[in-house]
């Protein structure tokens, strides 16, 4: 008894210098997971990240915190792993249901993960790793048991394990956690498949057909010496059924769908370097329509807007204007020489408004996503006041009504760097 | 007193080597002495005897299977971070330093590379050390660098007495290693030479992310260490110290946990030469009133990553090259009784080159200029004072970002140590040290990290207090210290993104760490040792306008203690000079591994046993060791666990 005692003592005292535990996740939201999503959606995910560690948040459509953490990382396995990797980020598709699927992009352990919105936490995950830094970049589920994940990452060593080709399609089965087939996108390279990689970005599904976007970068480099392209893909036979090269457009990296369906605007950063150097000649905004196989109706460049490189995010604001984030720049010596910015385009009048730049440090202008039919967008930032998510109401031609900065959580303090919908 | 308590039989039985090959040392060349083995209980620096100090050696340094990491992780104020095994990356830091701002010496060469700042703990095999010094919060001032944590020296293990000895040694996961060892030794020259080779297979298992049992693949390593050191004495007022290090590793990279690499390999060499000259300038050649030293020195350093498979790094291969030449003068000059003045100056000239195959390289180099200024006074019989001035001068350039104005950084230094009676000992340090930015800081490492010419050193103030105690009881011997202290540093250079793809770093940090060491040593009865060492730490970052909540460092555990306990026997029977087992017992309290405090490294407790027999005249020693006897699941960075249970064995002779 009295060693017993001793010991717990003792164990006591070498606990009391332990870290304090971390805030345990706020959880989800009873009733979201019922919920429908009704014309609007639910609401907003909220990524918050320094790529150490994350933290999910819920935003509603009125831009009210549902959910200060939703999820967290974590360490798990005794260490071998965590529950949510430091790099995540939301599926581009709008969320239907009692999960919320995002992307672990880690290099251990790539995965889609579904998050509880009811509870909270990790439901459960589908490593799509097959060997290899598979590096995930979107997820879009087609029916309960079939959905595409698309697959940035490039396998070097293929042939060991099913499906770890890479840079591909896989196709799994979300409910039974299966994978179930690999579609290979090289095809759609036509003749530069010799010398470039499809390295898919985006998949967006209308009417029976899924819509890849596909950065095409070289086998051995992340500079895009072509252009980049649409492939179709019918997602009954998963067969690729079309492609539309989009002329003169390099590194395209996100797309989004007009609020009617018909159009599609693809934006491309034309990165030459990863410092945010820009071919300006091959940057630019495709907007491209879908009846259904994608016809190119005209491209804008970048001098439209000054010539600042596109970043990675854009949405659709109203059917005919275009919200999205242009990089900043820093000089040589770390300062900063130009801010990222928020611009909102009009496709008709092709005039552009800026509605936000960045606070002082380039690169933390991050997610953009809207809710068109009831005229909210928000936009993460990074850097203002320790991280705030903007929340705009547009009126009914698109342009904004109403601002306000919302700080989506308190307890962590991790800046928000993208944004989902569900 | 040491040797006040021995019998006289017993200092006829003690280990008599203490090869001097230290560059710098102020005992080196003509002090052969012989260590005792019942010396002090715990030894302290050589080279400063006002810093707080812990030093390390003889068996303690032979414990088989024992890393360079694990016998830091057991002194007060270093923490050590472990990738792998005893091959893969470990750094170690002290009083919640980074391991950039703790600079690693390897017979008096800095071994932190000018990528990352960091030392690699691996590549220096305990197995070949003689003796470890760990100086907290102040560096001696005939470094080259005044780390704002400290310093950390090894010393190589050579003889200095005409003789030969071999040792191997054998262990869990294919573990095998040996060393033969020779030297000659004349009134006025000697010359040393060790080889070493040491391969592990490191095929230990492990729990991946869905806790299935896995073996650890691509993972052996091997590795030859050469070491030859020669002296000579031109006359009673010149000697000459030379030392010459060659080390090469190739090894598998075993990836992560959850995603383990298969075909990338890793390679490194390290070529290490150094020439001390010792010039005796006072009237008397044998006084220590005036001596001039002259230290050259040089070190080349070659890393290579293999990657056919992209598994680790988009491209077939990345290299690193650095090699560093430096040149110190350093007069001790004693112009009257009780004052020492000792001016110094080192000129380093610093080159790194790496890179991507296929990708544009980094190409820098630095030049540092450093002279110092220090003064010992003693004031009284049992108080003396130190003040040092120094002032380090860096220019720096690429071949892609051009030349930056050189900086210019002082380091000042000011310490005091009082015997206030016969058992205690007050020893008490203020100062303000700094880190120069690596090359790889100012001008990049790869295409995703950039530099930033425009960095300025990290800098800050610190402050410690100690007292020590050591008496012998009848029957009970005691050796106790205990150090506060206190440290900030501002400017710490942290990184952000920088566009798309990229981080760059720049200065924004502050930090502050208060803290406590303790050390204690017990003997009992010539029967039985008991060590232990405590450190409480309070890592705080205290950077301006920080977003996230957590404010406690990560990577820092707040409580670190180590217990050893031993029985021993001096001569139990006649052939047996000393007979011991072991246990030794580690915890370290949990951490985080992120800034915002999400990630929690859980505590860890692991128990060592080791036992060892030693013939007489030290002819023959056997040591056996269990590392990890529970078999606790360890690590120090997540996805990276490091071997469960392991044995180790160890088998050394000599002649004569």
């Amino acid at each position: 008894m009295k060693s017993a005692f001793a010991l717990s003592v003792l164990c006591g005292a070498l606990s009391a210098c332990d870290v304090p535990e971390p805030p345990a996740p706020t959880g989800g939201v009873p009733g979201l997971a019922e919920a429908g999503s009704g014309k609007c959606g639910r609401g907003f995910s909220v990524v918050e990240s320094d790529y150490q560690s994350v933290n999910i948040a819920l935003v509603s459509i009125e831009g009210d915190v549902l959910s200060e953490s939703l999820a967290t990382s974590a360490v798990e396995s005794g260490g071998a792993k965590l529950s949510l990797s430091g790099d995540v980020v939301p599926v581009s598709a709008l969320a239907a249901g009692p999960e919320l699927p995002v992307l672990d992009r880690s290099a251990a352990d790539p995965a889609i993960v579904w998050l509880s919105l009811a509870g909270g936490g990790v439901a459960r995950r589908l490593s799509v790793a097959t060997g290899f830094q598979a590096n995930p970049h979107d997820f879009v589920q087609l029916s309960p048991e079939k959905a595409y994940v698309a697959r940035f990452g490039h396998n070097h060593a293929s042939g060991k394990e099913p499906f770890d080709r890479g840079s591909d399609l896989l196709i799994v089965d979300p409910r039974a956690g299966k994978l179930l087939g690999s579609l290979d996108l090289r095809e759609a390279l036509g003749s530069d498949a010799e010398q470039n990689l499809p390295r898919p970005e985006q998949v967006l599904v209308r009417d029976g057909f899924a819509y890849v976007l596909l950065g095409t970068l070289p086998l051995r480099s992340f500079t895009a010496a072509t252009s980049s392209r649409l492939a179709v893909v019918d997602v009954t036979t998963d067969e690729i059924v079309s492609t539309l090269v989009l002329p003169d457009l390099r590194g395209c990296g996100g797309m989004d769908v007009s609020p009617d369906g018909a159009e599609l605007a693809v934006f491309c950063s034309a990165l030459t370097d990863s410092n945010g150097g820009s071919q300006a000649a091959f940057s630019g905004i495709a907007l491209v329509s879908l009846s259904p196989m994608p016809k190119l109706l005209r491209t804008l460049r970048s001098e439209l807007w000054g010539g600042a490189p596109i970043g990675f995010a854009g949405a659709y604001a109203a059917s005919n204007k275009l919200l999205f984030t242009t990089f900043g720049r820093f000089s040589a010596t770390g300062e900063a020489e130009a801010q990222d910015s928020l611009l909102e385009l009009d496709l008709q009048r092709l005039s552009v408004e800026p509605l936000l730049e960045s606070a002082g440090t380039p690169f933390t202008l991050g997610g953009v996503s809207c809710s068109v039919n009831c005229s909210t967008c928000v936009v993460a930032d990074a850097s203002r006041d320790g991280g705030v998510v903007h929340h705009y109401e547009l009126g009914p031609t698109g342009d904004v009504a109403s601002h306000a900065a919302v700080k989506v959580e308190t307890r962590i303090g991790l800046p928000p760097r993208s944004i989902g919908r569900f | 007193m040491a040797q006040r308590c021995l019998p006289p039989s017993t200092l006829n039985r003690v280990a008599r080597v203490a090869a001097v090959v230290w560059l710098g040392c102020a005992s080196a060349h003509a002090q052969e002495q012989t260590i005792e083995v019942r010396g002090p209980l715990t030894r302290q620096g050589s080279r400063d005897e006002v810093a707080a100090s812990t030093a390390v050696s003889g068996e303690k340094l032979r414990t088989p299977g024992a890393t360079s990491a694990d016998v830091l992780a057991g002194i007060p104020g270093v923490q050590v971070s472990r990738t792998g095994s005893a091959s893969d990356l470990s750094t170690a830091a002290i009083r919640g330093a980074t391991s950039a701002q703790t600079p690693v010496y390897l017979a008096g060469v800095r071994l932190n590379d000018d990528l990352t700042g960091s030392a690699d703990l691996s590549t220096i095999p305990l197995s070949l050390m003689r003796r470890v010094e760990v100086y907290r919060g102040s560096s001696p001032l005939d470094l080259d660098r005044a780390g704002i944590g400290g310093a950390v020296l090894f010393e190589p293990r050579i003889d200095t007495t005409t003789r030969a000895s071999a040792g191997l040694s054998l262990g869990s996961f294919g573990e095998r290693s040996g060393f033969v060892m020779g030297s000659v030794a004349g009134e006025r020259a000697g010359s040393s030479l060790l080889v070493a080779r040491e391969a592990a297979d490191n095929d230990y298992t492990f729990r991946d992310s869905s806790g299935a049992e896995r073996r650890r693949s691509n993972a052996d390593y091997s590795a030859t260490s050469l070491w030859n050191v020669n002296r000579y004495r031109f006359s009673r007022r010149v000697s000459v110290l030379g030392v010459l290090h060659g080390y090469r590793r190739e090894q598998g990279t075993p990836g992560l946990a959850s995603l383990p690499d298969e075909a990338a390999r890793t390679s490194s060499e390290r070529l290490l030469a150094a020439l001390d000259v010792r010039v005796a300038c006072g009237a008397e050649p044998a006084s220590d009133s005036c001596s001039l030293e002259l230290v050259t020195s040089a070190l080349a350093a070659k890393a290579a990553l293999t990657d056919p498979l992209r598994e680790v790094i988009p491209a077939a291969m990345a290299w690193s090259n650095g090699d560093r030449i430096e040149q110190s003068a350093r007069l001790s000059w004693r112009p009257f009784e009780g004052v020492r003045l000792a001016p110094s100056l080192i000129v380093a000239s610093e080159r790194i080159r790496a890179g991507y195959s296929g990708q544009s390289n980094v190409e820098a180099a630095r030049v540092l200029l450093r002279p110092t200024l220090a003064a010992e006074l003693r004031v009284t019989e049992s108080t003396s004072v130190l003040a040092a001035v120094a002032f380090e001068n860096d220019s720096a350039k690429s071949s892609l970002a051009g030349e930056r104005a050189s900086r210019f950084t002082p380091n000042l230094r000011l310490g005091a140590k009082s015997r206030l009676n016969e058992w205690l000992e007050a020893r008490a340090n203020v100062g303000h040290s700094s880190r120069t930015p690596t090359l790889g800081e100012l001008y990049g490492i790869s295409a995703g990290v950039h530099g930033n010419a425009a960095l300025v050193s990290e800098r800050g103030p610190t402050a410690d207090l100690g007292l020590r105690v050591q008496h012998d009881f009848p029957g009970l011997r005691l050796q106790a210290d205990v150090f506060g202290f206190a440290r900030s540093v501002s400017e710490l250079i942290a990184y952000r993104q920088s566009g798309p793809a990229t981080i760059s770093p720049y200065n924004v940090g502050r930090a502050r760490v208060v803290g406590l060491e303790s050390a204690l040593a017990l003997e009992l009865l010539s029967l039985v040792a008991l060590n232990g060492a405590v450190t409480l730490l309070d890592p705080r970052d205290t950077t301006a306008g920080r977003a996230v909540r957590n404010d406690i460092l990560p990577y820092r555990s707040r409580f670190v203690a180590m217990t050893e306990a031993e029985l021993f026997a001096r001569e139990p029977w006649r052939p047996i000079e000393r007979l011991a087992a072991g246990a030794r017992w580690l915890h370290r309290s949990s951490k985080y591994a992120d800034a915002a405090g999400l990630l929690v490294v859980p505590h860890q407790s692991i128990l060592d046993l080791y036992a060892s027999a030693i013939s007489r005249d030290q002819r023959l020693a056997v040591r056996v060791s269990v590392r990890n006897v529970l078999g606790t699941p360890e690590f120090d960075a997540i996805g990276l666990p490091l071997s469960g249970r392991s044995w180790h064995m160890s088998l050394e002779g000599r002649l004569p």
